[in-house]
């Protein structure tokens, strides 16, 4: 690797020009991890500090971001824990339904909302055309 | 010149940057603000509380958008989604100017989330400045970009970064969103004079400038936006005053961010400069001769 750094990258007068490559790849495992874990503190309670950091390492070198934002980092965790259960043993089930529902908050927090239903358009509507839907950043 | 064709020609003074934990003491206190930055990427959204406080934000403050995934230097072609919802998140803001920044970060659909640097070569300029010019076209505002801190050069440059960034802003006929902080912990880490960086880029097309704190470490500086201003970026920042005008200038604090008050203050000092700055300014230089 300090070969493959050197091709490309020149070295200065204090660091080789790995560790000048190296600075950024600590800045991106610091910053994905980071995101995943504010993201999830459920999942982080389930399995525990190491054993999350662990699975998120993981799940971010099987999946690294395909996406502009880091809102989305999260979105095929549930299915890595479906493909790769070690990482969340012996409680899977727990793990996949807490993911199921950190991302549903995620997509909840900034998903699209129509206008809520008001009393009045409750009174203004004969009751056998009364119809309700949950807001679609719910369902 | 403070007001020119890259900041829509607007004099905008001081600002700071819109972030979580002030939305409340904003919201409720309504502090006197000259301008908010806001990152396009937080508020490219379907709805939800981040809408529900940009336009409660619109009420009462101008606002100017800031980028960080358009990767003016990247390969891959624009990613459309992104370039619809940037355009209606303009429309939305009614930004004056739209800036990012002079980086890639991303490849065959992967993205680093960071603002990585590129060979400074001719060829690199070209394909930059093409995709700046395609950036604007399609979102219908002056763009400026933005010079990034680095932390590795390459072999295969050609010139020097501020040579790069004048090839590109020319070639885009684009503005320049120019970070001293930035420029300061570039010139550490790649030891050169800053000073020649600040003297040698476009004065003209700077519509905005940045200023940070950064962080030491034992062989190299790392642009972290964590700590207040340090006293030689200040006065870089005074030298640049000298050179652009009172250009709209904003605060940079994006980790462990201290009170609205402790952040607004930090902002604040830059009228320090600028007021000396328009002290020493002549009448011939505010009232210009023209002939008939």
């Amino acid at each position: 690797m300090q070969d493959v750094a050197a091709e490309f990258i020149k070295p200065n007068d204090r660091l080789s020009s790995f560790e000048r490559l190296e600075i950024y790849n600590r800045q991106y495992w610091f910053r994905v991890l980071d995101c995943l874990y504010d993201d999830y503190p459920g999942l982080r309670a389930i399995l525990g500090e190491r054993k999350f950091m662990k699975l998120a390492t993981a799940y971010l070198a099987r999946y690294p971001s395909d996406s502009y934002t880091l809102r989305d980092l999260g979105n095929r965790l549930e299915q890595f824990l479906q493909e790769e259960p070690q990482w969340s043993a012996p409680r899977q089930e727990l793990a996949r339904d807490m993911v199921r529902f950190e991302w549903a908050q995620v997509v909840a927090f900034d998903g699209p909302a129509k206008p809520a239903v008001t009393p009045d358009d409750i009174l203004d509507t004969p009751l056998s055309k009364l119809q309700l839907d949950l807001q679609p950043y719910l369902s | 010149m403070p007001a020119n064709p890259f900041n829509g020609f607007t004099e905008y003074g001081i600002g700071i940057g819109l972030r979580v934990p002030h939305y409340r003491h904003i919201l409720a206190k309504k502090p006197v603000v000259d301008w908010f930055e806001i990152i396009s990427e937080n508020f490219m959204v379907d709805g939800g509380r981040p809408l529900e406080v940009l336009d409660s934000i619109l009420e009462q403050y101008r606002v100017v958008q800031h980028g960080v995934a358009m990767y003016f230097g990247s390969a891959d072609k624009f990613d459309r989604e992104h370039q619809k919802r940037l355009k209606r998140l303009v429309k939305r803001t009614k930004t004056p100017w739209l800036s990012d920044h002079l980086c890639w970060g991303s490849v065959d659909g992967r993205y680093t989330h960071d603002l990585l640097p590129m060979p400074y070569t001719f060829a690199v300029a070209r394909h930059t400045a093409q995709k700046i010019r395609e950036a604007r076209d399609f979102l219908e505002v002056p763009i400026c970009v933005e010079n990034v801190s680095s932390y590795a050069e390459y072999h295969a440059s050609e010139m020097t970064e501020w040579e790069f960034l004048s090839e590109v802003v020319e070639q885009a006929d684009c503005g320049i969103l120019l970070d001293v902080n930035n420029i300061y912990v570039s010139s550490k880490n790649h030891n050169f004079d800053p000073y020649d960086y600040l003297n040698s880029v476009p004065h003209h097309r700077v519509g905005q400038i940045h200023i940070a704190g950064h962080s030491k470490f034992e062989k190299y500086l790392l642009d972290t936006h964590d700590h207040p201003v340090l006293d030689p970026v200040w006065q870089m920042y005074a030298h640049a005053i000298k050179l652009v005008g009172g250009t709209a200038t904003l605060l940079e604090w994006d980790d462990r961010i201290p009170s609205f008050d402790e952040v607004h203050n930090e902002a604040l000092k830059a009228n320090k400069f600028r007021d000396e700055q328009l002290a020493t300014t002549t009448a011939s230089d505010q009232y210009p001769r023209t002939t008939a």
